[in-house]
């Protein structure tokens, strides 16, 4: 069965990029641009997986994890965040809010097939 | 009278001197630090478009959505590279200010010397094969892991062989040593190449001077070398250069080496907090983890191998180990099987955190508890606790 990934990212060129290499790698790939739109998209959607920018307007990244998470029947699914600056400080507070692991920013358009794999699989973060 | 009059004008003088010092002073620092908060905030701003400069040029360049023509790819390797030049100088000023601000800090971990100089050296290889220059690697048999940043250390040792590469002419000869000296590590990077003029030396470390040492291949950032100083600076140590025209030059940077003495103590340097070793290779987990145990009065030491954990957990005697299984060449049972066998390490309490599921196995090879990846936070502060390692919350150190 085709794995469904759900990018949640606010800039259409990060958006695009994280999705062409997805779907060509052929993940069923679905995208929101908005916090708003991501936590309603991860609650009706079953994504098996959500990337999610931590710094979007609005709703960040953050708040949209929480939302998602208060959902009894469909919030344990792996959320994984995608940062700019992957500094301790960022990796921490990711870890601590229950984030099930983090990309780092530059997209690697290489490696994020096998991450992206890794994190479906139950493997932490890496 | 005359003394007395002169003497108080001299010191009205003197104080509003000293006023007027103090108030630049105070602004000084504040322009200093508007100046370090604006290039972090463009070096984000720059980054995002940069990213896809770069990220696209991948994508074709791996044929993801066709092949390309001759002339198409080789355009494609200049948007690449010099979008990547970008995105290094961007870094190179970002860590500038961030040291200049004094917001740089060290992250501490066991790693080894050797396997660090090997990876750095890796990474200039392919350019040095193109202009057949030969890079070798001398290190002293006494050196083995040292705790440092390892990033920045990698950091510095690169930046130096990419010069050493770059400056030195086809077929030549780029030597790094690494040796030990009391509790000094020195390492040094030489190259046959041109050498740099008396006038140049302390110029090219400075921001944007990159010296006049003939027609490079590549042009370089221009900050690599200030930056190379102000973390060798940051770990205490200082950097050197000799340099004869014509004949090569020899760039190196010597720091301290805390603890390197200390094989078997408990009066630990850094601080009076319990340490807890953590071994794993997987970079994410080790942060993950270190995270978890962030804010519980302990110092977190890092170990990325079997043979770097044994050598943490001898020399430091932590209050627990957390231990993963799966490690290159030494893996975790054998770490384990070694910790039981010494005397010194027999009694101190193992944790396995690995997604191998083995538990009965790890119990009945000496480990005080086994967890199965992935490993929540809660999961390892309450094993923590059952060992009596980490204070109750909120209660305080005991240490």
């Amino acid at each position: 069965m085709v794995a469904r990934v759900l990018v949640v990212e606010d800039n259409p060129l990060s958006l695009k990029l994280i999705r062409d290499v997805l779907a060509y790698q052929g993940f069923d790939v679905l995208t929101a641009t908005s916090g708003e739109e991501g936590v309603v998209a991860a609650l009706s959607n079953s994504p098996d997986l959500v990337l999610m920018d931590l710094q979007l307007p609005g709703m960040d990244g953050h708040e949209a994890l929480l939302r998602i998470r208060a959902d009894p029947r469909r919030g344990g699914i792996p959320i994984v965040a995608v940062t700019a600056f992957a500094m301790k400080e960022d990796i921490e507070r990711a870890a601590a809010a229950g984030f099930d692991g983090y990309i780092a920013k530059p997209i690697d358009v290489h490696a994020l097939p096998d991450q992206v794999v890794g994190f479906l699989s139950g493997r932490p973060a890496g | 009278m005359e003394t007395f009059a002169s003497q108080s004008a001299l010191a009205v003088f003197n104080a509003r001197v000293f006023r007027e010092l103090e108030r630049k002073s105070a602004e000084l620092e504040v322009a200093s630090q508007h100046k370090s908060d604006f290039l972090a905030s463009m070096s984000h701003e720059l980054r995002t478009p940069l990213n896809a400069v770069i990220g696209f040029s991948e994508v074709l360049l791996a044929r993801m959505f066709g092949d390309l023509n001759e002339r198409q790819e080789e355009y494609l390797r200049d948007i690449l590279n010099s979008g990547m030049h970008l995105l290094e100088l961007l870094n190179e000023i970002l860590d500038l200010s961030k040291v200049e601000a004094g917001r740089m800090e060290l992250e501490l971990s066991v790693f080894s010397v050797r396997g660090t100089n090997e990876q750095a050296i890796a990474l200039v290889r392919e350019r040095a094969a193109m202009h057949s220059i030969s890079v070798t690697l001398q290190m002293d048999p006494s050196l083995d892991v040292i705790e440092s940043d390892e990033l920045r250390f990698k950091q510095v040792m690169l930046n130096l062989l990419s010069n050493a590469v770059k400056f030195t002419p086809n077929g030549g000869q780029v030597a790094v040593r690494a040796a030990r000296t009391d509790h000094r590590l020195t390492v040094t990077v030489s190259d046959n190449g041109i050498g740099i003029p008396p006038e140049d030396r302390e110029r090219i470390f400075e921001s944007f001077q990159q010296g006049q040492r003939g027609p490079s291949r590549e042009e370089g950032t221009g900050l690599g070398l200030t930056l190379c100083r102000r973390i060798v600076n940051l770990m205490g140590g200082t950097m050197s250069l000799q340099t004869e025209v014509g004949v090569g030059s020899t760039f190196g940077f010597t720091v301290p080496l805390p603890g390197a003495t200390v094989s078997f103590a408990p009066d630990i340097d850094h601080n009076l907090d319990p340490v807890i070793v953590v071994i794993d290779d997987d970079r994410a987990s080790l942060e993950l983890m270190s995270a978890y145990l962030a804010d519980h009065g302990v110092h977190v030491v890092r170990a990325r191998d079997g043979k770097e954990g044994l050598d943490a957990v001898r020399r430091l005697q932590p209050v627990a180990t957390v231990l993963d299984i799966l490690l290159p060449g030494v893996d975790g049972w054998e770490v384990l099987e070694k910790l039981q066998a010494d005397p010194k390490t027999q009694a101190l309490p193992v944790i396995v955190a690995s997604i191998v599921d083995e538990k009965s196995r790890g119990l009945a090879a000496g480990a005080a508890d086994y967890l199965v990846k992935p490993v929540g936070r809660d999961e390892l502060l309450s094993a923590l606790r059952r060992l009596h390692v980490l204070p109750i919350a909120s209660i305080g150190r005991s240490a």
